[in-house]
């Protein structure tokens, strides 16, 4: 599996193209840009203590930077349509633990429910749900409530609701924070293992919790400027 | 919703699951039902329409030969016309074209269910005062059986029969049309109330998975709150029209004007709910798009 980042014209093999400019006043290296190739696992690094960052969001959102740009396989962002960015968003999935949400829920109800949203029919995003609880190994709590499982659980319930659609792209903001260094492993090692299934992965993490020996590339990302309040 | 109605949506409750098998099975059972009711009823109707032709004049007379003679029904017909021509409380008095369906009618109406009988229905006009019973006290005499029938809902044999399978059919029809209506109300209702919970966690708990049923921008959602809004105060006016002129429209006759005031607002909060929503779908998303 090759993973990297860099340019390429190939615009079916490109996952994301991100690029939001430096804004004024700011120097010219605070602005970010990046390629994710199809298959690919880049980190965007922030800064130690800095956990917000909107790239996400905005890839998630399909909304491009204010004067940037952002493609999502291969589409404008800016220039595509109601359904075209309901079906780009068909294809990404999104690991994320705070807020948790769905914690009142049954597990398997919490992670059937984005199975539902996408194609509508109950009966087959439960199915689609037992097969990911059961190789997250969830599969003999399914009907406990999230709030009910440890961290861990809670995790594994993020990455089950973020690849019960099969995405081809996952997006994971701070994958496994806060677990134990072995739970943390583990985790992300499920997250690798769907990598390696072909889906590429885009994940946040700041500079002290980069994990050792991680797979795919580093992108540093800027530290944001204070927003006062 | 959640922890009011049910323990817990999702998986579906085994109580959810219940109803609809037994909505199913209502459902089927009663469709078997409805096609047979529907079936009786329509032969009841078909009998109706027969006995609307055959009944003719005042009164009709089934008249067949008792066992013990062998005379044919043409015969016990042709005497008995004869009879009632000789009546003088008798106008005018006529064979019905022979119907293989007149042996059942006179069954019938000579009341013998168990004994086949070979009848005849003579149609009979009456002059006014004559009583129905000296007329058929007449015709009572050796070898012939006769019975009457006044052509009344209540009082005639025939149609009494006929109007009580029509009623029993229909209550029977309505019960089953509302036991049908109560099932699939019931499948509907869960299904419905399942997909609007799902809704309503993922707008509370998981706006980012909404959205991938509904990808709108901010602009497009405010348009389409803002259509909705407008839409809903517009028909809130538009009843609040309807309202005070609704016992017009039911008791007065001259309610011409009102009514078609009422229905212009109406229609003209249906066109704002729909152009403002169109509004929202189409121009915001140019104007989104054309904003660098």
């Amino acid at each position: 599996m090759v993973s990297g980042i860099g340019a390429s014209d190939d615009a079916l093999s490109r996952v994301v193209r991100y690029h939001r400019p430096a804004r004024p006043g700011e120097p010219p290296f605070s602005s970010l840009s990046f390629t994710l190739e199809d298959g690919a696992w880049a980190w965007l690094v922030g800064p130690t203590g800095q956990r917000s960052d909107p790239t996400l969001d905005s890839i998630l959102d399909l909304s491009p930077p204010p004067e940037g740009r952002l493609e999502v396989f291969g589409q404008d962002a800016r220039q595509s349509g109601r359904s075209m960015r309901r079906r780009l968003r068909r294809r990404i999935g999104l690991v994320r633990l705070q807020p948790d949400p769905f914690i009142h829920l049954p597990v398997l109800a919490a992670t059937a429910l984005p199975a539902w949203a996408a194609a509508g029919v109950w009966s087959n995003a439960e199915r689609q749900s037992r097969e990911i609880l059961s190789w997250l190994g969830l599969d003999s709590r399914r009907n406990a409530l999230v709030h009910a499982l440890d961290l861990d659980g809670r995790w594994r319930v993020a990455l089950a609701r973020a690849l019960v659609n099969a995405p081809q792209l996952v997006l994971a903001e701070e994958p496994g924070r806060d677990l134990a260094p072995a739970l943390r492993k583990t985790f992300l090692g499920k997250l690798q293992e769907a990598n390696a299934a072909g889906m590429a992965v885009l994940a946040t993490v700041d500079e002290a919790s980069l994990p050792d020996g991680f797979i795919g590339s580093a992108i540093r990302v800027p530290p944001q400027p204070e927003i006062a309040t | 919703m959640i922890g009011l109605t049910r323990s817990s949506p999702w998986p579906e409750s085994p109580g959810d699951r219940r109803r609809r098998v037994g909505a199913f099975v209502l459902t089927l059972t009663a469709s078997f039902a409805g096609v047979m009711i529907l079936a009786i009823l329509l032969a009841s109707l078909q009998s109706q329409a027969h006995l609307r032709v055959r009944l003719q004049g005042d009164i009709t007379l089934a008249v067949a030969s008792t066992d013990e003679t062998l005379e044919s029904p043409e015969a016990v017909a042709g005497r008995a016309l004869e009879w009632l021509k000789a009546d003088p409380s008798v106008i005018d008095a006529s064979a019905e074209p022979a119907d293989p369906q007149d042996n059942e009618l006179a069954e019938g109406l000579l009341a013998t269910p168990r004994t086949r009988v070979e009848g005849r229905l003579l149609a009979v006009r009456l002059r006014p005062g004559a009583l129905r019973s000296e007329v058929l006290k007449r015709l009572r005499r050796p070898g012939v059986m006769v019975a009457i029938d006044d052509h009344g809902w209540l009082t005639s044999p025939l149609r009494r029969g006929l109007a009580l399978k029509l009623a029993i059919g229909g209550l029977a029809l309505g019960g089953l049309l509302s036991a049908f209506s109560l099932a699939i109300s019931q499948v509907v209702r869960v299904r419905l109330a399942d997909n609007l919970e799902r809704v309503v966690q993922l707008s509370k708990w998981g706006m980012s998975d909404l959205r991938l049923m509904f990808h709108l921008t901010t602009g497009e959602s405010a348009g389409i709150g803002l259509g909705l809004l407008t839409g809903a105060f517009a028909g809130a006016e538009a009843a609040g029209q309807l309202l005070p002129v609704l016992p017009g429209l039911l008791f007065a006759n001259n309610v011409g004007p009102q009514l078609a005031s009422a229905a212009a607002l109406i229609w003209i909060a249906l066109a704002t709910c729909l152009a403002l929503t169109v509004a929202a779908w189409t121009v915001l998303p140019v104007l989104a798009r054309a904003t660098p």
